[in-house]
């Protein structure tokens, strides 16, 4: 059965890709070979518009920086808890003893509680005196004050002691009430966050944080406070009210001064280099022989041994995968 | 930060990188960007055309990836067919992006237009292969990018793409031809130009 075009593309490719010349590879596909020529030549065509592998950017090199504080981020809630052991969950043992060091304090309280109960109750049988808490006493009485016409001191049965407690513990009533109106609806307010990550897409009022816990997206108005440019690509610390899931309103905004980057970094304007298929780039960006694997001719860094942040970041060599395959 | 074993993870199989890596170790995530960032960075720059871009984007990668590790099972197929996945996810969502706010921006700049006319003329042979790639459809050019310059067999491209390999064989035949119009047209623009 004689093999489909598709196919005997197919293995064309593969000849070509695996050093063969394009002649005799047409002679092993005769019944294909005069509409494969055009398509392999394209191919070899193709195939010679890409660079020699090389080593990694500089700047490809220093995102790794990106990466590892996202790594470090995600250990953060592994390390909170020392039940979770690298983010594994606790096994059943370690959840049986959270269990008990929570159990055992709250059985105790449980007992005193009866104990107390109990024992006033028996109280009131015997005497017939229902015990009252001074709070409640308080609670009861401060209202009476604001009556007209009425006075803390006419409750006969009153004693000098609980208006004591009533006066001190007004005093803190009073006090915690300040306080709580110092912030108030703060407890209304929605939850706080901050968030570190790098800027993309920015559209004027909204951009996309992307940060070791996922994308956010973050809209900024005129109440919001820019420290910096929002651009694309810049790393910033984002603060501001969750507004939706992955949604946040941006009360600061911090953009970080860029390092390690060279010179020739322009700010993209958005929409301007960046378009997609937008055929001459006018950034120093795509040089010719930038492609993958390729080493860029226009960055200023030392090419080959570029700056890495620490022992673990990834040297530039590229380990010899540069443009190449598997 | 040392993994469990001390055995350095530069030659470590690809199975036991990937653990270390879920178990949120510095150095596996280190040698996986060491091994593939490149890779990762040339899909996208072939896709896109700008170098900084590129490179943002493929950091980007790089944190999706570490978000959704701990639901990667590894099957055999590498893990950079997965990285390639979501960069070309990555991508698509930057080019959706950049395509509205080009919308947004299309009128007001006639002189730009000029410019990259002007820029156009003057492109070398390397830049009109790749402008001619981004002309391609999205799957077209992620064939083209990973079986041509990636050196990525059919059966790797078609774990990549989620599709049959005979799919993928299609997808090819059909970028050539157009990779090849698109190329002859150009030139014949510069001719009559």
């Amino acid at each position: 059965m004689s093999e489909s075009f598709d196919d005997a593309l197919d293995r064309a490719v593969d000849a070509l890709r695996g050093g063969e010349h394009l002649e005799s590879v047409l002679a092993r596909h005769p019944r294909h070979a005069g509409a494969l020529r055009p398509l392999l030549e394209t191919l070899q065509q193709a195939r010679r518009a890409a660079p020699e592998a090389a080593a990694m950017s500089p700047r490809l090199a220093d995102h790794f920086s990106i990466v590892r504080a996202a790594v470090q981020r995600a250990q953060m809630p592994a390390q909170a808890s020392p039940a979770c052991d690298a983010g594994q969950p606790p096994s059943w043992w370690q959840r049986r003893l959270t269990f008990a060091s929570l159990s055992v304090p709250m059985g105790a309280f449980a007992l005193l509680a009866f104990v107390g109960v109990s024992g006033a109750a028996a109280s009131i049988a015997v005497t017939g005196d229902v015990p009252v808490p001074s709070a409640v006493v308080d609670l009861v009485k401060k209202p009476q004050h604001w009556l007209p016409g009425t006075n803390g001191s006419d409750h006969g049965n009153a004693s000098d002691s609980r208006q004591q407690h009533a006066a001190g513990d007004g005093a803190s009533a009073s006090a915690s009430a300040g306080t709580a109106t110092e912030t108030p609806g703060s407890e209304n307010k929605p939850s706080l966050m901050t968030l570190d990550g790098t800027i993309s897409d920015f559209r004027g009022d909204v951009f996309t944080l992307t940060t070791a816990d996922g994308v956010y997206k973050v809209n900024v108005d005129g109440t919001t406070k820019i420290t910096g440019a929002i651009t694309d690509g810049k790393k910033a610390t984002v603060t501001g009210s969750v507004t939706a899931e992955k949604n946040m309103h941006a009360d600061t905004v911090d953009i970080a001064a860029d390092t390690g980057s060279p010179a020739n970094e322009a700010t993209p304007t958005p929409g301007s280099d960046k378009t997609p298929g937008s055929p001459a780039d006018r950034t120093p960006g795509p040089p010719a022989d930038h492609t993958p694997g390729a080493q860029p001719t226009k960055t200023t860094a030392p090419p080959a041994t570029p700056a890495v942040q620490s022992g673990s970041a990834p040297n530039a060599n590229g380990n010899g995968n540069g443009g190449g395959g598997q | 930060m040392a993994g469990p074993a001390a055995v350095p993870l530069t030659h470590a199989p690809e199975e036991r990188l990937i653990e270390e890596a879920r178990s949120l170790s510095e150095d596996a995530w280190a040698e996986i960007y060491r091994r593939h960032a490149q890779q990762v960075y040339g899909y996208i720059y072939f896709r896109l055309g700008d170098q900084h871009t590129a490179e943002d984007l493929a950091a980007d990668v790089f944190v999706k990836a570490l978000a959704g590790i701990k639901g990667y099972q590894y099957r055999g197929t590498p893990l950079l067919a997965w990285l390639y996945r979501i960069a070309h996810n990555v991508t698509a969502d930057h080019r959706k992006a950049a395509a509205k706010r080009a919308q947004h921006q299309a009128a007001d700049e006639p002189e730009d237009v000029e410019e990259r006319t002007d820029a156009l003329q003057a492109l070398d042979d390397r830049q009109d292969m790749m402008r001619a790639i981004r002309a391609l459809t999205e799957d077209q050019q992620q064939v083209v990018i990973l079986r041509f310059y990636h050196e990525m067999s059919n059966g790797d491209v078609a774990k990549v793409m989620g599709k049959p390999e005979g799919a993928v064989k299609a997808l090819q035949t059909r970028a050539l031809r157009s990779l090849r119009r698109i190329l002859t047209e150009d030139q014949e623009g510069r001719k009559s130009a």
